[in-house]
């Protein structure tokens, strides 16, 4: 970083970025184009809600034996995606890597549209979604689902802190840019709360964000610790292990990697941001699903071949089913092209490249969504005692149109909480990006520009 | 040509169908059996009980008896208020459902002796004209029911049952009697020992096990039956005696303990759930205070 830039260099610099950025933001006609279809697709989903909460759970495909089933596997998937919010402020972070400042905010926002959402899928699953506040009222403090529902609400709140904190300077540095609209101009204002860019200030902000980013990361395990919880606490074949927890954790580096790595080559292409969203940074990012994928590979292996090897009589019956039964097409297909393949090729340079490796992280989130059916259904078509005297479609769980019309629907919120996150603050960090590039004191010269 | 031949293998299926339908085998019930009575004349009230019974255990292919309205199974169950089943002797009937055939399911282990004879009250109750036969009579003792009663001596630690046979209000020891005898545990019955036969005084004793645990006051629930329940019907004596061991475990809810309810958790997640909750709104709060920081300095900036 060059610190002797002249004044007038680190004006056109600002100026590039400031206008790279501050043209995403607002509305367009894209985005009208695309929150319709999202708006339109998420009305005729909430109809499928609708007639399961007028004709009860009995509509979706889960029965006595099979009563967890694309729903919670769903659940899982959710919390394991909003991981990655974590992965990259805090351990990243705090470890001091440079490369993550144009993708942190991106990853922010992920962690928030994931996280927001996994509690409305849990109410999903509820026949009776009023009673929600039971949890609360009844709720016994030795029981993982009142854990689980308190780290989550947790987790959004620090991911909102943390989307917020870093967004102080630019919100000042934006708030008279005349390429925005007067209200939004104004808004950011009010919420950069008197931030004039003074060593004081900013004293104070790092020391906030280091404090939020170490934080964040108990609350951030506890998340996805206690989501495996809810399985690994019950004696259930498959889900009666002690490395749940940080099986679920790595499980969750890979999808949120993943999904990250998806989002930046859309607001790359579609913000036009090729110049901060470099091929470097997905070099960097393929990089880090290399390894986040070869740690789950490793629990993958603990998990599946030490109870295979030993064979105990229940085992043996869950094992059948994934290996050679009526889930090993879905297994196999998981293991090999959402995890082994992805690994293999993503050790070649080339395929680090945006679109290659946009392509492979697509195979790898499908692969990380039906890996957590397969963690949550299979356990439960082999109960220990048998089942007798029961219709066909207790034994076998199939998913019905409505319970997938109502997944989507989850999905759909994700996406716009996504976009309008996107859309109503900048998605690059204008300060660090500027501070990397030598420009000091942002704040004044781009007030000096707008005056 | 070919249409006949279609015709013909058609036909043959459905014959054979419909030979093997009939090709169910006839009951086939010993004499004695056939011509055994109930133990006792039939009331009302074993119609009653025998009604409930049989609500549960034989409408779902019998249906209401009198209604025709039966499950429409191959061969179609018999209408129990029909002549057929009205001609069929007491011990036909008892036979019947005692053992089974083909599809009709043998219940002498889902359905007790009394409730056997309780269900064959409820059908007789339909079939007007019936005239029961004279119960039973246990050659032993020449009565036709049996009492039992059941006493601890406690010097001796054994348990005493005596059974009786009562005829015309008058009892006799009933000697060669059966008996076996049962503590309750958690979940069902724990036989004690080996059955005794009763002696020509009618009476049969039994060790106590020693440290047989019992409530806190050492007491146990007895119950003594008669084995064989098919000649005597369900007979049994039962009584709560101070023979074990008094054990004082606390109840499994009564201390801290991860299953119990919210208020009873153990004290460590009692302490640490709070505790970690309140340290992250802490953390919170005192970001909430840089950010308040973060404003006056605001205000200092612009005042310089």
């Amino acid at each position: 970083m060059d610190s002797t830039l002249p004044v007038d260099a680190q004006k056109s610099a600002l100026k590039k970025i400031i206008d790279d950025v501050a043209r995403n933001i607002g509305i367009n006609k894209k985005f009208h184009a695309w929150m319709g279809f999202l708006t339109l697709l998420l009305f005729v989903c909430l109809y499928a809600y609708y007639i399961q909460l007028r004709d009860g759970l009995g509509v979706a495909g889960i029965r006595d034996y099979v009563s967890w089933g694309m729903y919670i596997a769903n659940f899982v998937f959710f919390v394991a995606s909003s991981l990655i919010g974590m992965l990259i402020t805090a351990v990243l972070g705090l470890s001091g890597v440079k490369w993550i400042t144009p993708v942190a905010r991106i990853a922010e926002i992920i962690a928030i549209g994931f996280a927001a959402v996994a509690g409305l899928v849990i109410v999903s699953d509820m026949g009776r979604p009023e009673r929600l506040v039971y949890v609360f009222i009844y709720g016994r403090i030795q029981s993982p689902i009142l854990w689980d529902v308190t780290v989550v609400t947790t987790y959004v709140l620090i991911s909102l802190i943390l989307l917020y904190l870093p967004l102080i300077p630019d919100l000042k540095i934006l708030s008279r840019n005349p390429m925005l609209p007067k209200w939004l101009q104004k808004t950011y204002e009010l919420l950069s709360i008197n931030w004039k860019g003074t060593n004081e200030q900013y004293q104070l902000l790092h020391k906030a964000i280091k404090i939020m980013s170490v934080l964040i990361v108990p609350v951030a395990l506890a998340i996805h610790t206690v989501t495996s919880w809810l399985f690994a606490s019950t004696s259930r074949v498959g889900w009666d292990s002690t490395i749940f927890g940080p099986y679920f954790v790595t499980g969750a580096f890979v999808a949120g990697t993943a999904f990250l790595i998806i989002a930046m080559y859309f607001f790359r292409k579609n913000y036009k941001l090729h110049d901060y969203l470099t091929d470097f940074h997905f070099d960097k990012l393929g990089k880090l699903l290399v390894l986040v994928s070869l740690v789950y590979l490793y629990f993958n292996i603990n998990e599946f071949l030490v109870p295979a090897y030993k064979l105990k009589a229940h085992d043996a019956v869950h094992l059948k089913a994934l290996f050679s039964g009526h889930h090993a097409p879905m297994f196999w297909s998981v293991q090999l092209f959402g995890l082994l393949i992805p690994i293999v090729l993503m050790l070649f340079k080339k395929f680090r490249k945006p679109l290659p490796l946009m392509l492979i992280s697509l195979f790898v989130v499908i692969g990380s969504w039906f890996k957590r059916y397969l963690i949550v259904v299979p356990t439960q078509e082999h109960p220990f005692l048998p089942i007798q005297n029961v219709p066909e479609n207790f034994k076998l769980y199939q998913p019905t149109l409505i319970e997938t019309a109502i997944t989507v629907a989850s999905f759909v919120l994700v996406l716009m909480i996504i976009t309008v996150l996107s859309k109503a603050f900048p998605i690059i960090t204008i300060w660090e990006t500027a501070h990397e590039k030598g420009i000091h004191e942002p704040e004044k010269l781009s007030i000096d520009k707008a005056e | 040509m070919n249409r006949i031949n279609i015709l013909i293998i058609l036909a043959a299926i459905f014959l054979n169908f419909s030979l093997w339908a009939q090709e169910t085998k006839p009951w086939d019930i010993p004499e004695d059996q056939a011509n055994k009575t109930a133990p006792a004349m039939f009331t009302p009230d074993m119609a009653k009980v025998g009604k409930d019974v049989y609500l549960k255990t034989c409408t779902s292919c019998h249906g209401d008896p009198g209604k025709n309205n039966q499950a429409k199974l191959n061969p179609v169950p018999s209408d129990l208020a029909s002549p057929g089943v009205a001609s069929q002797s007491d011990g036909t009937l008892h036979y019947k459902i005692v053992h089974g055939k083909g599809l009709m399911p043998a219940f002498k282990n889902t359905l007790s002796a009394t409730d056997i004879w309780n269900v064959i009250a409820y059908i007789r109750s339909f079939h007007t004209g019936y005239v029961q036969p004279e119960p039973r009579v246990i050659k032993t003792f020449g009565g036709s029911s049996l009492k039992l009663t059941l006493e601890f001596l406690k010097d001796e630690l054994k348990f005493k049952v005596l059974a009786v046979g009562v005829k015309d209000e008058i009892e006799t020891p009933a000697e060669g009697v059966e008996l076996a005898i049962f503590t309750n545990r958690y979940f069902g019955k724990l036989k004690l020992g080996e059955s005794k036969t009763t002696n020509a005084q009618g009476e049969a004793f039994f060790d106590v096990p020693e440290g047989l645990p019992g409530n806190e006051k050492g007491e146990l629930t007895l119950q003594a039956k008669v084995v064989d329940t098919d000649t005597y019907g369900d007979v049994m004596a039962s009584g709560v005696f101070a023979a074990g061991e008094p054990s004082n475990k606390p109840g499994l809810t009564e201390k801290r303990a991860m299953w119990n309810v919210g208020s009873k958790a153990p004290w460590w997640i009692s302490l640490a759930y709070p505790l970690g909750v309140l340290a992250v709104i802490g953390t919170i709060g005192y970001i909430l205070l840089l950010l308040k920081k973060v404003y006056s300095q605001g205000n200092d900036a612009s005042e310089n």
